[in-house]
């Protein structure tokens, strides 16, 4: 049985043809491909870059969950070992890009982990200064506001 | 997402008719701007004049939800009773009507490029936006006055009004759809702070006031409690000073492996001298003899509860969490040592005083209390009314919402070992199945700490006195999988150089389906003893 190939078109207008299955990961894309069969779908706000990783993450986890029906706890958890390395490769500015495809595109799995990422570079700071720094942040507090907030009981236990 | 109107699974729509007497039709007329008719109001200046007019947050404060838009030029729009059912059932935050186009649809808004992006629909697709749109007032107005959706963008047009030639500056319906349909930045924020270990949030706040507005959010410490859930945690708790008050707590995410890598957290706490309860609600229970405190391994902190001036003699402490009420309660059984319950008091967690509750069956409490589902569970060796002589063990359950008791009898014989345990038909005691697979993992001795919620294990650890390592065995009846971690023996605690468990033979302790909680607990603080503050 041949595979069912779709189009998807970055903003720099490049093509990728993709196997239906490993698009269908997206849910948007999902719901795209039963509405409009046999057309290009145009991803206007995503560029190459960001599309070619995305599809990356999809094609490798569409083929493991295609392996062996319930997946193994071993295949999930080289699978997840694929995850980390697959975010620690990309650097800041690309990883929020790729957060907000994951978003777009509403592919669960991808936006988890490239939240739990960011939320993992956010831990890894030091103070709030150094996050302040790392996501280009604006401190819009004073002094006084900042030791106003650090007194106040936050969370109630 | 977008819903084919025949397929939307509905047909009863009686209902929604009630609805109908509630409604109010605004109708918006005038025109913005300074010369009166030099400014053609476009439709989404309905959503500025119903905040500037002040009625917005009249109608929420009616208590009215949703709002249909249509162009007053469109004579066919209608509220559609099936389309209302499903937005409110879904509840859909912002919802347009599209249609086929048709050949008579020639000047309205199609679908356009910036829509396509947003809706993913190419331009091609011949969908044509009727502009009859359903919002969500509760859930969309912060969203839309924080988001400046107004200042989005513009299409003009050219268009002559009065026989003068102006220029309408359009803001589109689409840039609604833009950031409506496209979850906001501080959506996304959200998700990302939701992946944060509690302790950090804390920091958090100080970065930004945006920050700080995400964080302090209801609606995300709601999410952050319900994300948590999903992944529930260990907790080792171990002494790791000569003092009686250090505690330390470990806390790792029971699902995963390797258990103890993941999502690990280490929190030293002081000023936790008694033992702990079970873990509820993101709280555990402190119980001394005489005072009583809550305690949250995720932020650190610790609360002292009111004393009972009721209690005189010696005082056993469960407690309860009603997860529907989000209700934290305290059940206090008094009695001298070694005998029957004499008075029993219940707090309820944010009031200040104590309240007593008749009771007159003898009884002794034996083993820990589990909470389910709003219900707090105990055994206990009962006194019969009839003749002193016959005691039975009994089940006794507390329900936290009407706080009535109720006392079943045991059908069965129990031995030493037994312990409470919840299956799906609700809380028996079970009898720990000392069966042939725990020597086949090669472990003599071991102690049972209690069945988790989610995935029903039963949940062993070795004992460290007779054992040199420390392993944590989860055992699942039903599929019969076994699951070993082994703990590390050297323990990175702060203030500490290292921490060997094995050669301190301090006894580790467990609790299950711990949950990282912001734990509203209600009312005026008490007292509050605040440690390592962020």
């Amino acid at each position: 049985m041949s595979k069912k190939m779709i189009v998807l078109k970055s903003s720099e207008g490049v093509s990728f043809v993709v196997e239906e299955a490993v698009a269908r990961q997206s849910k948007i894309i999902s719901f795209l491909v039963e509405e409009f069969p046999d057309r290009e779908l145009p991803l206007t706000n995503m560029t190459s870059e960001i599309l070619r990783k995305t599809i990356e993450y999809c094609k490798k986890h569409v083929v493991e969950d295609d392996g062996g029906g319930d997946s193994s706890s071993s295949s999930s958890g080289d699978l997840k070992e694929w995850d980390v390395k697959f975010v620690a490769e990309i650097d800041q500015p690309r990883l929020m890009d790729l957060l907000m495809a994951a978003n777009y595109l509403d592919i669960p799995s991808l936006l988890d982990v490239t939240c739990q990422k960011v939320a993992d570079t956010i831990a890894a700071c030091n103070d709030e200064k150094e996050i302040r720094a790392t996501f280009n942040i604006e401190n819009d507090f004073t002094e006084e506001e900042v030791e106003a907030i650090r007194m106040e009981n936050q969370y109630p236990i | 997402m977008a819903v084919r109107y025949e397929d939307m699974d509905i047909e009863d729509v009686s209902e929604m008719k009630d609805l109908l007497d509630e409604l109010v039709v605004v109708k918006l007329t005038g025109c913005v701007g300074s010369t009166g008719s030099s400014y053609p109001p476009a439709l989404v200046d309905w959503f500025q004049s119903l905040i500037n007019s002040g009625k917005l947050y009249a109608f929420v404060s009616q208590g009215k939800e949703c709002v249909f838009v249509a162009d007053s030029d469109n004579l066919g729009a209608m509220v559609d009773l099936k389309i209302l059912k499903h937005v409110i059932h879904n509840k859909n935050e912002f919802s347009i009507e599209i249609t086929p186009k048709t050949s008579s649809d020639v000047e309205g808004e199609t679908l356009n490029v910036q829509l396509s992006e947003i809706a993913q629909i190419p331009e091609k697709f011949e969908t044509f936006n009727t502009n009859n749109l359903w919002v969500n007032l509760m859930k969309a107005d912060k969203k839309l006055v924080e988001a400046d959706a107004f200042k989005m963008g513009f299409i003009s047009n050219t268009k002559v009004v009065d026989g003068v030639k102006v220029v309408q500056l359009v803001e589109t319906t689409s840039n609604l759809l833009l950031y409506l349909l496209i979850e906001s930045p501080k959506e996304l924020q959200r998700e990302v702070f939701l992946r944060m270990p509690l302790k950090l949030l804390g920091k958090l706040v100080c970065v930004s006031k945006k920050w700080e507005l995400v964080i302090s959010e209801d609606k995300f410490r709601q999410e952050y409690f319900s994300h948590s859930k999903k992944r529930p945690r260990l907790l080792l708790m171990f002494r790791p000073s000569e003092r009686r008050t250090d505690l330390c707590v470990q806390s790792v995410y029971q699902h995963e492996e390797p258990l103890l890598s993941s999502g690990e957290q280490l929190t030293r706490v002081e000023g936790l001298r008694y033992s702990l309860s079970s873990s509820l609600g993101g709280l555990m229970c402190c119980k001394g003899p005489r005072e009583l405190s809550l305690f949250n391994p995720a932020t650190k902190k610790v609360r002292t509860l009111p004393e009972n001036p009721m209690m005189t003699l010696r005082q056993q402490a469960l407690f309860g969490y009603d997860e529907a009420k989000e209700q934290f309660k305290v059940l206090c059984l008094e009695s001298g040592y070694g005998q029957t319950v004499q008075n029993v008091f219940v707090l309820t967690v944010g009031d200040a005083a104590w309240r007593q509750i008749p009771w007159n069956v003898d009884f002794r409490v034996v083993g820990e209390e589990m909470c389910y589902r709003g219900v707090l569970y105990f055994a206990a060796l009962v006194v019969r009314p009839d003749s002193e002589q016959v005691i039975t063990l009994s089940l006794i359950s507390f329900s936290l919402e009407s706080e009535e008791i109720v006392i079943s009898e045991l059908p069965t014989e129990e031995g030493e070992e037994s312990n409470l345990g919840v299956f799906d038909s609700g809380t028996h005691i079970i009898e720990i199945p000392h069966d042939d697979w725990i020597l086949a993992t090669g472990h003599r001795d071991v102690h049972f700490y209690g069945v988790t919620r989610g995935t029903k294990e039963l949940v062993y650890a070795t004992n460290l006195e007779s054992e040199r390592s420390f392993s944590v065995l989860f055992y699942s009846e039903e599929t019969q999988v076994i699951r070993k971690f082994e703990v590390f023996n050297e323990f990175d605690v702060e203030g500490l150089e290292s921490f060997d468990i094995t050669s301190h033979r301090r006894c580790i302790d467990i609790r299950l389906d711990h949950v990282d909680s912001f734990a509203r607990t209600g009312g005026r603080m008490e007292k509050w003893i605040c440690f390592n503050r962020c």
